[in-house]
Order: structure tokens, then sequence, then C-alpha cells
């Protein structure tokens, strides 16, 4: 009778077994996935597209521009190779990626949430539209031809076509300046105002609206080599209203928990040399040798000569500082574009007046003593000599004055100021453009035709 | 109450039935033929009907025979089945012959079923226990080697605990999972290998951090029975998703019924010393300095570029925290300074390394009687490894039993509680990185400050309280600073199990339910130290991770013996897969006091949070016929639906069928030359679901590096922060499937003393799921699709040859020999190459036409005949400024040959391992270079003369090659080595090496004391072994042991940047039963 009993039990057992589950329709509805969110707002977007730009303009650009534009000097590990201009593809990998799939696509989506929600996220939008503008002027900047309209579409466009620099120049990035500008001047009730996220400008329109102007003197200056009337159009975008002090200047502030990219180099890599005395490596570069040898007073305030923040040699806190901030467009370099314009629009006096007040704004910002500034100004800013001398004497001092940005290799590339010469142990002469990155070779069928080395073919703006 | 009165009634019937007047009893003694000696245990069962019983301890039985019954069958483990007709007398003595041919060989399925292998239609091959435990592995995976074709292990490192990689068949899943199934006890158990570190970093943290385990670690090897090796889709087609990676089944000890009542007692010591087997030679000639001058002992400089050693003195005078002897100077400074000593190089890395001990202890007690059995088993390891302060502990409790409730019910089941971890080793591309550390060393710095005590403070501290390094405190962390400052512990909490109960409703129907189940708890613990050269402001992390899986079978098995001829058998089945993991990750950085281990001194935490989901829901079935003993056919058929599919096409389905053919039989090839033969032959189409959510784009919490620097991570001084994910997900996904075929023959000769089993497979994976790069351009870096297609080809052969074989000795070989052949069929639309693993420059690809896992980075640029070209300006080559296919690790074959000799209790047993071919990325060459530790930077300053085709730049700078053979010499001297001769700044293609190797894998000595000298003692037996591991290497590789995997149980095999060596190991074990 037990017997029986047990395999009663058993048998309603495995059927019991067998049901389990099958009964419930859900049992396989598990695959929603609880770790990321499939939309997030325009205002949590923003941040992230600032933060990414900033790391990536202030790290893999600044540090390959600084090796071109002699600002630094490669001497550990890979950056031996890079200080003779040994670069592959490769090396461009990380950099195209954090621009194109970072935060130029997320810029991308900002806009795309503004267009579907007309009115209200007109403000991000154009802010969106400013920073696209800046991000997509420097990687026409370093590669050239360079993709936009079918960029950053997914699925829709897996192969984007590739737009000319003249078009970039021509045509879109003043579309975007223009439209971005228009946006601000909608006003409506739904209006939302970008606020603490906007890491660069705390929401502040009109001060996105003078960048705005600044960075279309900036693309106009870049054209002089091949277009006339560049100077004209650089100073009509200062004049539309550019920005009016170091105040408005286009910065990212790092600090805390995230520290400035230059800093995490030199305090995780430390291969490349910035002075004679440097306390790593004291193996010196052009710029920095060459601003201890005029006794500019910048010298000691860009290179930290007492080792008081990091180490002897090394540049200062307001470079390398971790909380120091990434500088997009500066007061000061807009003097020296207005200076540049001026002169070449046959405004000589006009020049040398915008060429003092961008040393000036220069020293300021580095919180050099204005007697010192003086000194230095009467005994090396120097208005004489031909136009050429002239346009020498502006670009060596905006060189200087950009201490390790990335607009001035795009400068010497254009003006051929300061002269530089390749470096010792290269065999190649300077670079004048990056290498497509290896997804864009193997992946995209419109890139095929792409450069594979760092010197031909010229970019258009460099003919 | 009428009820009751039924059953009442069937009860009487059913004992009336028993007492049948007919009924007669007959009696018995089984021998064997061989030594005439009693056989207990044998089986003893009237054909055609259940009633049996078996010899007892004197190989006697007694059984109860209904009238009807007409034959009597005999059958025991080793011996030949013998059908016996009943006759008139009650007492039937019976003599056995041996089994030779070892027809009765059983194989456990991937889904557990057991069965005959004599009727199985493809590949598989079966281990004991003891092959598993004799060297004392920690890992019992890494025991296989050279022991199974087709299967090829690689040791990721020789630290305690580190991960075992295993493939059989090669790889069959491009980007997935190319684990083999484990399985034990019929149900799957994990066998992760989980990077530790930030999420955010993916697989970029298998690089660096520490070798972590591979989870099979858990398994205690003492534990095993026996294992299966199930090679291929035919074998596993039941099984269901991964089965296309083969499996490793694994039966587990039971319980046994003590002949004479009371319990078996086994006890058992494994003691274990390992050394460094095999290190990167390095030049001690220089010192360090640059362009072959001095370096201060606290400067910063990197490289041993210095002058030589053999006119370097120290000053005592110029005394350093940094030198117990003080600076480095010259010859000439040393004439005029009185007490200058004599300069002598530190032997650095071999003095770091100590002799690793481990010590095993475990005990079983197991026992039972007619109706129930059960075993307990428990065992300890400790494991302190080369490195000082390393270690590995494991802790396994297991219980096991069965019980016959009633004769138609049975119940069973084990658990397995295990508790594991230690102190890791810092590893691979990473400031901690104990080679990385130890060989860019300088020989002019002691690490050691001359102390013997690993943890002495003065070694790795200067008196000011920071980091005392040969760079003068900065960058590269002291070893010595690592080991005792950087600590990572792991503790990983484990139960596993299984229940199953069997319930055989009648003579052909019976039901199986088996629910099993496995979950963990792994909790990792990183701190590094204020004043780390990774981490100068210090950084702790904590990681859990929490698996769990749940997995229930039903299943019904028919069984229809149709006549003598011909039985067919069918299975029906149901099974649920459930899986659950977490993974929280807490990291603080930026910590306000020092030395103090505790996340809340962080004043800078980031979390992580990520949970996957899994289920899994089949039906399946096998039908099984066998006709006359000699032909048989397996069919089976598998639905499965899966959660990461799109909902409306979520469920797919794989058949598999094999055939085997005993041809010896059918042809009646009677004789001795070859007694059996057998062909097999199958084909099977096994699936695989998704990944999970990789049906939708999401976004992603914002982090942005670049790949120098760690970068910065969202939220953001408290502003949340999230960018789009860069995976663009697929909607529209579909499985996986893998074609498999399969042919093969097993032939025994000659009374079983030569044997082989030979196999030749074709495995085709198609619409394989790839995250596929894509244009960065499109906002986006991958995209799931379903894309690639590779196939692997392959010959295995096993043999085993027994040359002599008398009463006292015998001498067996084993063979193991495999090929294995894949190819890259297709990727994608417009993609030929697929990163899988590695740095940029010298990574791991999938390159379409070639073998899966290509070495793919820098190269020489050759001209349209393949030669290098050399710029003719300075005699150097050109380097090609895209990258490609630099070298295949994989290999051509691998092999193993174990011969062992038995002579009375002695025996003694050797496998050489042999992988032929298969070429390694020399990473730590290519850095070492560039700092001037290597070798080859010793004879620094002589000319070279490159091979290969002149060219030069012209006026345009575009490259003309003149195709003359280069002339001009090159001197070999710190720009060169700084330069292309470095692996930082020249091709990866110069550090590409021969992996291939021979290695005396193990040597073991055995003796048992003869059982008739231990009768009067407790002991039942004794077992006394010496065992040595690795103890012999022959490879041309210049690097460590090249049996080495930077990413442990990943698909990038091929890697060694910095890693660990691995160690050759002598042990003594002792078993003891009572």
């Amino acid at each position: 009778m037990k017997k029986i009993q047990i395999k009663t039990r058993t048998i309603v057992l495995f059927f019991a077994a067998l049901s389990l589950g099958s009964c419930k329709k859900d049992f396989l509805d598990v695959n929603d996935n609880p770790n990321l969110p499939e939309e997030v707002p325009v205002n949590i977007i923003l941040p992230a597209a600032q933060a990414s730009l900033a790391y990536d303009f202030g790290g893999d650009i600044a540090r390959f521009n600084a090796i071109m534009a002699q600002n630094v000097t490669g001497v550990g590990r890979q950056f031996i190779g890079y200080n003779s201009y040994v670069f592959t593809e490769e090396d461009f990998n990380n950099l195209w990626n954090n621009m194109y799939a970072g935060n130029m696509s997320d810029l991308y989506k900002i806009m795309e949430k503004a267009k579907a929600t007309p009115g209200a996220y007109d403000g991000y939008d154009g802010v969106a539209k400013i920073i696209m503008a800046y991000s997509l002027g420097t990687m026409t900047d370093l590669f050239g031809d360079v993709p936009y309209t079918e960029a950053f579409k997914g699925n829709a466009s897996l192969t984007p076509k590739y737009q000319t620099q003249q078009e970039i120049y021509e045509t879109i990035l003043p579309e975007l300046l223009n439209s971005a500008i228009a946006d601000f001047a909608n006003t409506g009730d739904d209006f939302v105002l970008p606020g603490g996220d906007d890491k660069i400008y705390g929401g502040d329109l009109a001060k996105w609206t003078s960048l705005a102007n600044g960075l279309k003197a900036r693309f106009a200056i870049h054209l002089t080599k091949i277009n006339p009337g560049a100077a004209q159009a650089a100073l009509d975008a200062i004049n539309a209203g550019g920005l009016a002090s170091m105040d408005d200047d286009a910065q990212f502030g790092f600090g805390g928990t995230y520290q400035n990219p230059w800093y995490q180099y030199i305090d995780q890599r430390a291969d490349i040399s910035y002075s004679s005395i440097d306390y790593y490596y004291g193996v010196g570069c052009f710029l920095s040798d060459t601003m201890e040898a005029s006794g500019d007073p910048r010298y000691g305030a860009v290179i930290d000569t007492g080792g008081t923040y990091y180490a002897p040699g090394f540049p200062s806190a307001l470079y390398m500082g971790d909380d120091a901030p990434v500088y997009f467009f500066t007061y000061f370099e807009q003097k020296f574009i207005e200076a540049e314009a001026k002169l070449l629009t046959g405004d000589d006096a006009g020049a040398e007046i915008s060429l003092h007040e961008a040393v000036t704004a220069n020293m300021e910002k580095l919180g050099v003593d204005s007697a010192d500034n003086a000194t230095y100004q009467t005994a090396n800013v120097v208005w004489t000599g031909t136009t050429q001398d002239k346009l020498n004497l502006i670009m060596f001092q905006k060189y200087v004055a950009n201490y390790l940005q990335p607009e001035s290799w795009t400068d010497w590339r254009r003006t051929g100021q300061p002269n530089l010469q390749p470096n010792a142990g290269s065999t190649s002469p300077i670079p004048r453009r990056y290498i497509y990155p290896t997804n864009e070779r193997l992946y995209n069928p419109n890139a095929s035709n792409a450069s594979t080395t760092m010197l031909t073919p010229r970019l258009w703006w460099d003919n | 109450m009428r009820k009751t009165l039924t059953l009442f009634a069937l009860l009487l019937a059913l004992v009336s039935l028993k007492a049948t007047a007919q009924d007669r009893t007959i009696t018995g003694k089984v021998t064997s033929s061989e030594d005439n000696t009693t056989i207990p245990g044998v089986s003893v069962v009237v054909v055609g009907t259940t009633i049996g019983t078996s010899t007892d301890m004197n190989g006697d039985y007694k059984l109860t025979i209904p009238p009807t019954a007409k034959t009597l069958r005999f059958s025991g483990l080793g011996m030949k089945v013998k059908d016996v007709p009943v006759g008139a007398s009650n007492s039937m003595d019976i003599i056995l012959d041996a089994d030779v041919l070892k027809l009765d060989e059983v194989v456990v399925s991937a889904i557990g079923i057991k069965q005959e292998k004599k009727s199985v239609g493809y590949s598989t091959q079966t281990l004991g226990g003891e092959a598993l435990t004799k060297a004392g592995q920690t890992n019992a995976l890494s025991s296989l080697s050279g022991k199974v074709s087709g299967l090829q292990v690689t040791q990721s490192a020789g630290t305690p605990g580190a991960s075992v990689n295993i493939r059989l068949r090669g790889v069959s899943s491009i980007t997935g999972t190319n684990d083999p199934l484990i399985i034990v006890d019929g149900v799957a158990i994990d066998n992760s290998h989980d990077y530790s570190g930030n999420p955010d970093n993916l697989s970029n943290n298998y690089l660096s951090s520490v070798n972590n385990s591979n989870r099979a670690v858990d398994i205690d090897p003492d534990n095993i029975e026996s294992v299966n090796v199930l090679k291929g889709p035919s074998a596993t087609a039941l099984y269901g998703i991964n089965a296309a990676n083969g499996a490793i089944v694994i039966t587990t000890k039971k319980g046994t019924r003590k002949a004479g009542g009371g319990v078996n007692v086994i006890v058992g010591t494994k003691l274990n010393w390992s050394e460094v087997n095999k290190l990167p030679e390095l030049q001690d000639k220089f010192v360090k300095g640059s362009g072959g001058n001095y370096a201060s002992y606290q400067s910063t400089a990197s490289g041993s570029w210095g002058p030589s050693g053999d006119t370097t003195y120290w000053d005592p005078n110029q005394p350093t925290p940094f030198n117990q002897y003080g600076q480095m100077v010259g010859a000439t400074a040393a004439a005029n300074t009185p007490g200058a000593i004599k300069y002598h190089p530190y032997d650095n890395v071999n003095d770091f390394f100590r002799t690793g001990f481990s010590m095993e202890n475990n005990i079983a007690v197991s026992g039972g009687n007619d109706l129930s059995t059960f075993r307990i088993s428990f065992s300890r390891l400790k494991d302190e490894g080369i490195v000082p302060l390393s270690n590995f502990n494991r802790y396994s409790l297991s219980l096991a039993g069965s019980s016959t409730i009633t004769t138609k019910l049975t119940a069973s089941g084990s658990i397995t509680y295990t508790k594991s971890g230690g102190r890791r080793v810092q590893q691979g591309s990473n400031l901690s990185g104990l080679m990385l550390d130890l060989l860019r060393n300088t020989p002019s710095f002691d690490i050691s400050n001359g102390n013997s005590d690993p943890e002495a403070t003065s070694a790795y501290l200067l008196p000011d309280g920071t980091q005392r390094n040969y760079r003068g405190g900065v960058a590269y962390d002291n070893p010595y600073w690592t080991i005792n400052q950087n600590p990572f512990n792991d503790d990983v909490n484990r139960m596993y199990g299984s229940i199953q109960t069997d319930y055989k409703a009648n003579s052909w129907l019976s039901f199986t339910y088996r629910l099993g189940s496995d979950f963990y708890n792994d909790r990792r613990k990183q701190f590094f130290a204020i004043g780390s050269g990774a981490f100068p402001d210090g950084q702790v992390f904590h990681q859990e991770i929490f698996y769990r899986h749940v997995n229930s079978d039903v299943m019904a098995t028919m069984t229809k013996k149709f006549s003598d001829n011909f039985t067919a058998s069918l299975l029906l089945g149901n099974n649920f897969f459930g899986s659950y993991k977490q993974n929280m990750y807490v990291e603080g950085g930026l910590l306000n006091f020092p030395d103090f281990q505790n996340i809340s001194v962080a004043s800078n935490v980031i979390t992580r949070e990520s949970v996957n989901r899994y289920r899994t829901r089949a039906y399946y079935g096998q039908a099984k016929f066998a006709f006359k003993d000699q032909l048989f056919l397996d069919l089976t058929g598998r639905s499965e639906a899966s959660s990461t599919l799109p909902k409306d096409g979520n469920t797919f389905f794989y058949p598999s069928a094999s055939l085997g053919w005993v041809f010896t039989e059918s042809l009646n090839m009677h004789n001795k030359t070859l007694p059996f033969g057998k062909l097999r032959l199958s084909y099977a189409i096994v699936g695989k679901d998704a990944p999970v959510y990789a049906l939708k784009n999401y976004y992603t919490t914002g982090f942005f590096a670049d790949g120098w620097t760690a970068g910065i991570a969202f939220p953001l001084d408290g502003l949340a922060g999230y960018t789009a994910d860069n995976t663009l997900g697929n909607p529209n996904l579909k499985p996986e499937k893998t074609k498999a075929f399969e042919i093969g023959a097993d032939l025994k000769f000659l009374d079983n003393r030569l044997g082989l089993d030979i196999t030749y497979y074709n495995n085709k994976s198609e619409d394989q799921i790839l995250s596929v790069p894509i244009a960065g351009s499109t906002g986006y870096q991958y995209q799931i699709k379903n894309a690639g297609s590779m196939e692997n080809k392959g010959i295995e052969i096993m043999a085993y040859i027994t040359p002599v074989k008398s009463k006292n000795f015998q001498w067996d070989i084993t063979l193991n020999w495999s090929q294995n052949k894949n190819k890259v069929l297709f990727l994608a639309d417009g993609i030929n190459d697929l990163f899988l693993g590695g740095f940029e420059g010298s990574a791991i690809y999938a390159v379409v036409g070639q073998p899966y896992g290509q070495m793919y980075g820098g190269r020489w640029l050759r001209d349209g005949s393949g030669n290098i070209v050399i710029n003719e300006a300075d005699g150097l080559p050109i380097q090609d400024p895209t990258v490609g296919v630099i070298g295949d690790p994989n290999p051509d074959w691998t092999g193993g040959i174990t011969n062992s000799f038995t002579y009375k209790g002695f025996s003694l047993s050797a496998l050489i391992d042999i992988k032929q071919g298969g070429l390694i990325w020399n990473g730590t060459r290519g850095a070492l270079n560039n700092f001037g530790m290597t070798k080859e930077t010793e004879t620094r300053g002589e000319t070279k003369v490159f091979e290969g085709v002149r060219g030069y730049y012209d006026a345009n700078n575009n490259l003309v090659i003149t195709g003359d053979a280069n002339t001009v010499p090159v001197v070999l001297d710190q720009s060169y080595y700084q330069g292309i001769g470095t692996g930082f700044a020249g091709p990866a293609e110069q550090f590409m090496e021969d992996g291939s190797y021979v290695k005396l894998r193990e040597v073991s000595l055995s003796y048992s004391i003869n059982p008739k000298l231990l009768k009067k003692s407790p002991f039942g037996s004794i077992d006394i072994s010496l065992i040595g591991r690795n103890l012999w290497l022959q490879t041309d590789y210049s690097g460590v042991d090249p049996e080495t995997s930077l990413t442990g149980s990943g698909n990038s095999l091929g890697m060694d940047y910095f890693n660990m060596p691995n160690t050759r190991s002598y042990g003594v074990s002792v078993r003891v039963s009572m």
C-alpha cells in the first residue's frame, strides 16, 4: 500500500515538473536590459558630449599636434617614434572614434531630439551645433575630407560619404553656426535653458553666440592660403560680436574626481619631455627653449621651473594641473586672428594695436606681471619691417601664446611660421596631415582612397 | 474502503507471485579463466527478466529462478559476458574469460546517459580520475594536457590558481566563448573567467590586472571518478547551446558498499614543490643610464643604456637611499676615491622568485547497504606560489548519496561546497605587473636592498616613506612594493550539485527527473597604496560577482527489444535553464590617508552594476536503434527557445544522426589480428543563440579614455552624463548554426595489445553573431549581426600499444595526435579583419581566408616580391603604415606520448607533450629592447646590414624602390633599439617567435604496497607516488615557457606581454585506504 502511494506521488511530481514554467508564458521574457537605458534626456547627454570633446581635444589631439608644432619632444616608448614622425593608421583610431562615435554622435542625438520637440530644446540645439562645428572643424583640419551629412546615422548609413574640406568650410560650418545663433533667438514658453549641465558656459546663450562668431573668425582665417577674402571674413565675424574678454573664453574645467588630460598623461605615462630642465628627461624643444632664450616672462608661467606643482621643467599647473581647464577658444587667440586679418586687409596700424592687445591678453591670462609684459613687448614685439616680417611677428607671438594648443600646427601649415625644421633623427619632413584610421579604411569604401602617409595629399586649405 | 481492499488484494497477488511453488534455487561459484581466482561482483541475471543477483566476496552466488528461466547471463567488469543455459542441476560453477577487448567500457553522454562505448557513433575519450589527480595540479582541467587528442590545454601562467584555456577541435565561435561545456553528473557548471577591474574597460582588463581563475578551478580533482571528453557536436547535440564547443563530462565519485560492512575511508596527502621553469634572458652587463653615461640612482631614467659594469664602481662617499653601496662612478673616478667598491650586477629576477609549495589533504568516507550508499569527502589545498606572499587556497566539501526507495524508484544526489581564492599576482601591461617591473628593472639596482625577507619594508620604502624603485620612485613599482602594498585578494564561495530521481514504471518505460544548480559569490578586492605607479593617489576597488543557474530536465525513456536482433529505444525530454549574473563594482580613488585598506577613505568613488539574465526552454528526443549488437543508429533532435533572440524567431531546431558499425562482427572476422573493428559516421547541426540584450541600442554612462591614460568617468562632480553606446543592436538576429560531419574507426589488434582510434571531422559554423566593427563615422563602432562563417577540419589519432606484457611486468604506450585546420570563411560584407583582443599594433584578429586568431600588427614595408624595403638614407627597414597579418598562433599539430611501466607494485609513467608550430608575439622582448634589457642589447654597438631591397624618398617624398640589395650598415645602438628596434616604435612583426615545444609534462613513480602484507593491518591499501611536472622543456621561444596566455581563457591566444613564467614541480603523494 505504501508502495503505491509513493508511486502516485512520484508520477504527480513528474508531471508537475514537466509543466514547470511551461504554463508561465513569460518564462523567456527576461531580455529587457536592466543595465542601460534606451533613451535619456538632452541635459544628460550634453555634459558627456562636452567632457568627451575636452578629453580628446586636450588629450590625443593636443599631444600629437604638440609634437608637430614642437611644443614638446617625444622621448619615451611610442613617442620616440612619433617624434620622428613615424605614425601608423592605428595611432588615430582612438582619436577618430572618440570624436565621431563619441561627442559628435551625441551632439547629433541632441540635435535630433530637439528636432523632434520643436521649440523646447532649441537652446540645447544651438549649443550642440556650435560644439559640432568646433569638432567637425577640428577633424577636417587634421584629416581633410571627412564625413558629415551621412554621418552619425547608425544602421541608416553604414558607409557615410566624405565631404570635401571645401564643402565643410564653405557650407556646413557656416550653416551650423548661423543656425545655432538663430536657435537662440527662439524663446517660446516651453524653451528649456541649459544650466549646470553646460560645463562650458553654464547655459549663457550670449556667450555661446559670441563663441559662434569667434569660431567663424577662426575658420575664416584658416583659408588665407587659398582665399583672398579670408581675412575680411574673419574681421566681419569678430565685428559681429566675438568674445569680449577672457571671461568669455570657451574652456572645460577639470578637477576633483576627473583630472585634466595632460595631468593624467604626465602622471601615468610620461614619455614626453617639455623643456631642457624637464625632471625626467631634460630634453628641450623648440618652443620652451626659444621662450627661455628670449627672456619671455611667459616661460616661467607655462613651465614650472621650480617644480612647485609637480616636478621641475614640466608644464605649469595652468596647463597640467589636475584641475587645469582644456581651452577650446580664447579671447587672446581671437585678438591674434584680428591682428592677422587687419594686417592682411591693409590696416597696418590697427594690426599693431590688435597684436599688442593679443599679447597682453595672453599675459593676463597667464597672470604675468604687467610691468614684465610691458618690458617684454617693448623689446620683443616690435612692429617693423615688411608685411611678411609683421605677419611672422604676429604668428610667432600667437605660437607662443597658444602653448600646447592644437591650433599651432594649423597655423604653421598655412603660414609656415615659425620656421620649424624636422626633428633630429627624422628622415621625413614635418607632417601636414593625419592618416585616416584603420576602421575607416577597412569598413567605409568612401574612405578607400584615403591617405596613408602623414604628408600627402595636403589639405585643401594647405595648397 | 473499497479502494483499500482492492489494493490489499493486489499486494497479496504480488506477494504470492514471489512464492510460486515451482521456483528453484541455483547456486555456484564464478572464477576467472586467467588465474582461477574467484570473482566478486559478477552480475547473474535470468535472460529476458529482471531477476538477478551478484556474486559475493568469495565469488559465490545464490539465485531463485522461475521455471520459465532458460538462460543465465553472467557479466562482470572486464570479463566477457557469458550466457549459460539452465540445465537440470541446481549447481552451476562458471568460468569467465577476461575481456581483453574491454567492450563493456561505458561512456557518459552530455545529458548524463550511460552508454556502451561499443555502440557510440562518434569520437569520445575517457580518462580515469587518477589521470587528473596524479600530477597534483590545482585546476583539474590542466591535467588533461597531452592526454586527449583534439584537446588543446594552455596553462596561462605558473601562478597559483591561474586560468587554463581549453579548446576542443579548435574554435567554433568567432567572438563568443569557445570553452567546452563542463558537465558534472549531468548538469553543466559555470566555467567563466571574469576579469577584474572597471567594467567600462571591458576586455582590456584581461591585458593587465591579475590572473583570475576560470571557475573550473573550484572542482576538487580528488572527487572525480572519470572524465569523458565529447569532442564534437554530434556527441553533444542533445545537450543544447554551446554544444558546438564539445564537452568535458565529469562523473564524480559515489559511495560504494563496503564488502563485509562498515565504511571505506581514504586519506590522501600531496606535497608539491615548484620553481620557475623558464625566464627570458636578460643582459646584466650595462648599468642604468643613457647614451653610455651613468644616470644617478635617484634619476627617473628608465633604460639600462649606461656604461659597462666592468668599468663601474660604487662610491660609498656618495651615499644614496637607493643603493646600499653608494652611487655608481667610472673607473677613473674610482681610482681617486678611497674605498670605492667594485660593481657587480644584481640578479633581481632569480632572487625574487621562491620555491613554491603546495599541500593538499583529503579524506573521503563512503559506505552503504543494499539500498543506499553515501560518500562524504573533504579536501583542503594550500598553494603558496613562486611569487612571495602569493597563494591560492581551496576547501571543498562534497556529499553524494543514493537510495533505492522501492524496486522502481531510486533517488540520488550530490552537493559540493567550495571555498577558494587567494592572494593574486599582478601581471601584464600594468605598472604594478611583476614581470614588467622585474624585467625592466636595471641590473645596477637591487630591488631587495639587501633583504632576504620579502616583507622587509626597506626594500621598497625610502626613509621618507615614498617608494624605492629603480626610476627614482616613479612609474614602475618595485616588485616588493607590489606584493606588499598592492594586494589583490579574492574569495569565492560556491555550491553546486544536483538531485535526481529515476522511476522505472515497467520493463520498457522509465522516467528521470534531474534538477541541478550552481551558484557562487566571487568577492574581489584590490588595493593600490598611495604612491603606486599607476595610482599615485591610491586606489581601492571591490568587485562582487554573483552567479546562479538552475537547470531542470525531465526525461522519459522507452526501450523495446523487438527481437534478439533488434532493439530500439526512445528518449523524450524537456529542459529549462535560467541563469542570473550580477557584477557589482565599486572603485575609490584619491585616498585620504595611507595604509588603511577601506573604500571609505576614498574621495572619488564610482560604482557600476550589471545584471545579466538568461533563460532557455527546450524539448528534445533521441531514438536509438541497435541491430544484432553490431549496427547502431542514433537520431537526436532538440528544439530550443532562447530569451536572447527576437520573440517572433526565438525557437530553433537542431538534429543529429550517428551510426556505429562493428564490421568485424558483421563480416564474421573473428580473428586474433583484428578482433574488433568499428566504423563511425555522424552528422549534426547545433545552434546557438545571441548574447543578452543584443537587440536594441542603448545609452551608457559616460567614460572617456584614449588608450594612454585612465580617462574620466561620469558621474562627474555629481553630474550625470550618458553617451550613446558604441554598439548598434540588431532586432533581426537569428540563431547561429554549426554543421558537423565526422567519420572514424575504432580498431583493436592482436588481443588488444594494439589499438587505434582515428577520426576525421569537418565542422562549419555559419550565421555567427558578431559584433562587427563599422566605420566610426557612423556614430558607432560596432554593429551586431549574423555574419561570420568558419570551418574546422581535422584529424585525431589515439593509439595504444602494449609492447611487453608478462605476469609481473607490463609496458604500455599511449599516443595522442591531432591536427586542426581552421579557416575563417566569411566575416561580414566588406569586412576582412576583425579585432578579437590585444593591443593597438599587436592584436589578435580573425582574418578572412586565414586560420582564426591571427596575430595582426605593424609590419615592414615589402615590395611586390615580398622583400623588405630598406631606406638607403639610413639603412633601416621602412615600416608599412598599415597593419596586417604578422603570424599564426595556431599550432600545426599537438601530440602526447605516455609510456607506462608496471612491475609488481611499482608503476612508472612519463608523458611527453608536444606542440608543433604556432607563433607567439614576444611583446616582452619588444618592450625590453627599448630599455636595453634584452640579451640581444648586450652586443649593443655592433653593426648589421638588414636584408632587403633599397628604396629612397624622392623630392616629393614618394618612395622609390630601386630593387638593389641593401648594403648600408646600421649601428645597433640605443637609438636603434629605442627606434624601430623596439615594439614601442617598431613593428610587432619582428617579435613573432616560434612557440613550438616539447615538454616532459608528467613523470610519476608509484608504489602500491602488496595487499597481502597489509592483511593484518587496519589498512586496505597504501599507495605512494613521486611526481614531477614540466621537468624538461625544449623550445626555441626566447621568453618564458611558450605555454602561456596573457588573456587567460579568452579568445586571443598567442600573446606574451610580461606574462608570468610557468613552473616545474616535484611532489610526493600518499594515499591510504582503510
